[in-house]
């Protein structure tokens, strides 16, 4: 997808959003979020302690010098890199930059995306309060809901009930990250961004990260109504009308398959961006309900 | 074109072998994942977990604990567990209304454990409660689950 860091500079025909969208190099920002992301997440991981994740993260925040930025760090960059690295993927697609590349590459390169979905997901998980605990548990019974493979798909990415923070954490440190790897590993490899060139971006997560302490809310007596994630707003909203299997697995599946379909020569193309475009409306209108509670 | 061509290639001892070797190690490839995932899946056997609540709570109070609600009523003490019957998520007990509240997606349920509205399609499991009058280790209750 970063090919459209050198290939998609189109000729400026006036500043309107595709253009913005299109010759802003998403790509790269989303490698240094990802660069600081890791660094920082490594200064974290000194620190956190999966058997007892909580009270870890707590004093992580709270009695640890510096604990609070370096956490706030690893989540400002995690996030970033989440943004940016949709940005980079709606720039490719504007630019038809997925055009040049081969079908099974572009498959590769989109199963990135649901990995780095979870792992942003599992570092909510494993911060373990209200929020990362609830949306553990919602997350392990809507795996469990799949039929056949729901039990060997929830024991090798959460089972938590039984095992506790163990298999989150160690998918959130190396499995997860390794099949991100692995997906982009070839369109990496040709482009290399050194965070002298995003200096400002650096700074700016930086400052924000000392300025602003990541999120946290302790499981509380009277706590009568939880938000997850912002990602998860919709799907939050959805669960509370359709069965776990239909709402949690298939609507999202939906759109990854639209994404898959994408690569594929015209018609197929045009249908599944318009599928995509109606996919996201629903989720936006979802999330802003949800919101709103 | 020179694709084309190879498709139509007479299959030979050595094209044979070596597409057969390849399918081999295709297969022996899924075939570990079956002892992978019955590794993955091996769970300790579960024991059953009592947990003692220090004090006496008056009848019509109740006592928060992680895991379950222990409510105490004129005919005794009763459990039930926290665990939200729709997705898992920990239920909080909202006193004014007398229900149990799941904070994820709203399912409510009675004192007793009984599904109220919401989501969640089951009752909320009870657990075995016994109250400690003159124990060796004080007055209170025995939550087994």
């Amino acid at each position: 997808m970063a090919r459209t860091e050198k290939d998609t500079l189109l000729p400026s025909k006036g500043m309107n959003i595709r253009t913005l969208i299109i010759e802003t190099k998403w790509g790269g920002l989303s490698l240094v979020s990802l660069y600081l992301s890791v660094l920082s997440g490594v200064v974290v991981a000194l620190q956190y302690d999966a058997a007892t994740p909580f009270f870890s993260v707590s004093s992580l925040e709270l009695l640890a010098p510096f604990g609070q930025f370096f956490r706030s760090c690893h989540f400002y960059s995690s996030q970033l890199f989440f943004l940016f690295s949709l940005c980079h993927l709606a720039a490719v697609i504007l630019a038809k930059a997925d055009k040049q590349l081969r079908f099974g590459k572009w498959i590769l390169l989109i199963g990135s995306i649901p990995a780095t979905l979870l792992l942003l997901f599992t570092g909510y998980v494993l911060r373990a309060d209200a929020t990362g605990e609830a949306a553990g548990v919602i997350a392990e019974n809507i795996t469990l809901s799949i039929p056949y493979l729901g039990a060997p798909l929830n024991s090798l990415l959460f089972a938590i009930e039984a095992e506790g923070m163990k298999r989150v954490y160690a998918n959130h440190l190396i499995g997860l990250g390794l099949v991100w790897g692995v997906c982009c590993w070839d369109h990496l490899r040709r482009y290399r961004v050194g965070f002298g060139r995003h200096s400002l971006l650096l700074f700016a997560t930086v400052g924000l990260s000392l300025c602003l302490a990541a999120p946290m809310e302790p499981t509380r007596l009277g706590l009568f109504h939880i938000q997850g994630p912002w990602f998860l707003l919709g799907l939050q909203e959805l669960l509370r009308y359709i069965e776990p299997f239909w709402a949690g697995v298939i609507f999202p599946s939906t759109v990854v398959v639209a994404l898959l379909c994408v690569g594929t020569k015209t018609p197929g193309r045009r249908r599944s961006l318009l599928f995509m475009a109606g996919w996201l409306i629903v989720y936006l209108i979802l999330s802003i309900i949800a919101a709103l509670r | 074109m020179a694709d084309a061509e190879r498709k139509w290639e007479p299959l030979t001892r050595r094209i044979f072998l070596a597409g057969s070797w390849s399918w081999l190690r295709w297969a022996a490839g899924i075939l570990l994942l079956y002892p992978f995932f019955r590794f993955l899946g091996y769970r300790t056997p579960k024991q059953l977990r009592t947990v003692k609540v220090d004090k006496i709570v008056p009848v019509g109070g109740f006592f928060l604990e992680h895991d379950f609600v222990l409510f105490i009523g004129q005919g005794g003490p009763w459990a039930v567990s926290r665990k939200c019957t729709h997705l898992g998520c920990r239920l909080n007990f909202q006193e004014k209304e007398g229900i149990l509240l799941c904070p994820c997606h709203h399912s409510r349920f009675n004192k007793e454990g009984i599904r109220l509205s919401g989501p969640a399609k089951k009752n909320l499991p009870r657990f075995q409660v016994a109250t400690v009058r003159d124990g060796k280790d004080g007055k209170g209750y025995l939550v087994t689950f």
